[in-house]
């Protein structure tokens, strides 16, 4: 069991360091592979420093398959709610990673809506960005604000059924170049309610290892979305819906391709323990040139979970779910333990 | 002479339990004696407490996070951050997983809370009225609770 880190705080000068801590066992029927790409164990390392209006940090991946730096920023704060970095992170547009990152702990369910999964696992928006970006909270009338961030910098290339975005510890997967907003309002600039929209325009570069489209050259791909955050009581509901136009550049011929995916999540807490239910889907995938990339995203899918929290920040939750992909429909039954370590 | 005596041991004795000479107990705000801060609205309270820097009456002002006594800790997440403590706790570590931002000092006893204000004009933090003296040389600016 990791022990509490010792941090220091004093106004303008700290670190914090943080463990998130999970670890799950799961049964597929019938036994799909790759059906996931879900690390068995991991630990995800967050750190950050700050020296007045100078920022650091940095999240580490160590993971049953993977170690990987999932996000580095540098950056400066001109003002006490507005950051401008550079580095690697979550690009904007994908709302989910922009809420929860790595933090497995914090999400309240073991999977992640697909639209929004990670590279590795068959997501098929590009999540990491390597390049510049700032974020900022302007307050409004009657403690209401709006939330806005806005990125641009590489953007990742289409491998093996993946996206593989720039990677800093190995050099590999910087390429073309993608644009990623958000913007929010706030009805408490100082709570987590949101609703807003999305917008993404990003070049993804074939790979020598795709194989799915031997010609692709690259794929122009613009994104609008919207999404919704709100809890009321003890109701929480998290949906986002995204529209893609994808644009192929082949050697032969281009082709053009759309498609709409999103989901919705819902909650209910009563007391210690969390009932959830989330459905997504996703409307053109069976003409999609580009989800033909991607034989493993899973198009449609159902689940149920519920989840116990005990002690201090740990928890445990049980999911399961009944799915889609490009090999069929399937089922997963998860159990999972996470928790967070200051 | 024996009435004074009887009112003198009952003010004493309502002091002990951490109410008022009323009856009623307070939470408060406080800071150092001479400290610059002058006043505290309930919006830049909750940011000091959320991890937002916040300058008030030209210092940069440093929460403490009182851990001293669980009743007082549960009127303070109520009264002034409008939220259980368990939620309290998600939403700091959301907010340092989201922007890298440092989370308030923690301290565990009054004693120790007062001698750091007492050693630096920039501190704040919450404490029972009945848990400050004269002699400890601080100022309320601001009541968080009143018992009814």
């Amino acid at each position: 069991m990791l022990s509490t880190i010792a941090h220091s705080a004093q106004p303008g000068k700290g670190y914090e360091l943080i463990f998130f801590g999970s670890a799950e066992a799961n049964r597929t029927d019938p036994d799909q592979l790759p059906a996931s790409n879900d690390a068995l164990a991991s630990a995800d390392i967050l750190y950050s420093l700050t020296r007045n209006r100078f920022r650091l940090l940095g999240e580490l991946i160590v993971a049953t398959e993977e170690t990987e730096l999932e996000r580095f920023q540098v950056g400066w704060l001109p003002h006490e709610t507005t950051w401008l970095f550079a580095g690697r992170y979550h690009q904007p547009t994908n709302y989910w990673a922009s809420i929860y990152h790595h933090g497995q702990y914090l999400q309240t369910s073991i999977t992640r809506p697909n639209i929004e999964g990670w590279e590795d696992d068959y997501g098929v928006l590009q999540t990491h960005q390597t390049g510049l970006m700032v974020e900022s909270n302007f307050g409004l009338r009657e403690n209401t604000g709006l939330e806005i961030a806005i990125s641009y910098g590489s953007g990742s290339e289409i491998g093996d059924g993946v996206l593989e975005p720039f990677d800093m510890l190995d050099g590999t997967g910087m390429a073309g170049a993608s644009f990623a907003a958000r913007i929010g309002f706030l009805p408490d600039i100082l709570g987590n309610n949101a609703v807003g929209v999305l917008f993404g325009k990003s070049e993804l570069e074939s790979s020598d290892s795709q194989v799915i489209i031997p010609d692709l050259v690259n794929v122009n791909q613009d994104v609008v979305g919207a999404f919704l955050n709100w809890t009321a009581g003890s109701w929480h509901m998290i949906s986002a819906a995204y529209h893609l136009q994808n644009k192929l550049d082949r050697e032969t011929l281009g082709t053009s391709d759309s498609f709409t995916a999103g989901y919705v999540q819902l909650e209910k807490s009563i007391s210690d323990w969390t009932l959830y239910g989330r459905w997504e889907n996703t409307a053109g995938a069976e003409e999609s040139d580009y989800l033909a990339l991607f034989p493993d995203y899973v198009v449609q899918r159902s689940l149920i979970g519920v989840r116990l929290d005990f002690m201090k920040q740990h928890a445990v939750t049980l999911e399961l779910f009944d799915a889609e992909n490009g090999a069929g429909d399937f089922r997963k039954i998860a159990i999972q333990w996470s928790a967070a370590f200051r | 002479m024996s009435n004074l005596r009887i009112n003198l041991f009952f003010a004493l004795l309502l002091a002990a339990t951490g109410a008022t000479a009323e009856g009623q107990r307070e939470v408060v705000l406080v800071v150092a004696a001479n400290s610059p801060i002058i006043a505290v609205s309930s919006l830049e309270l909750r940011k000091l407490y959320l991890g937002i820097p916040v300058s008030l009456d030209g210092v940069l002002v440093r929460p403490l996070r009182n851990h001293s006594d669980e009743q007082l800790q549960e009127i303070f997440f109520q009264s002034a951050m409008a939220m259980s403590e368990a939620a309290y706790e998600r939403q700091l570590l959301s907010l340092t997983l989201r922007f890298g931002r440092l989370q308030p000092e923690v301290r565990h006893s009054a004693k120790e809370l007062i001698a750091i204000l007492r050693q630096d004009n920039n501190a704040i933090t919450y404490m029972w009225r009945s848990d400050i003296s004269v002699e400890d040389g601080l100022r309320v600016v601001k009541l968080l609770w009143l018992e009814h």
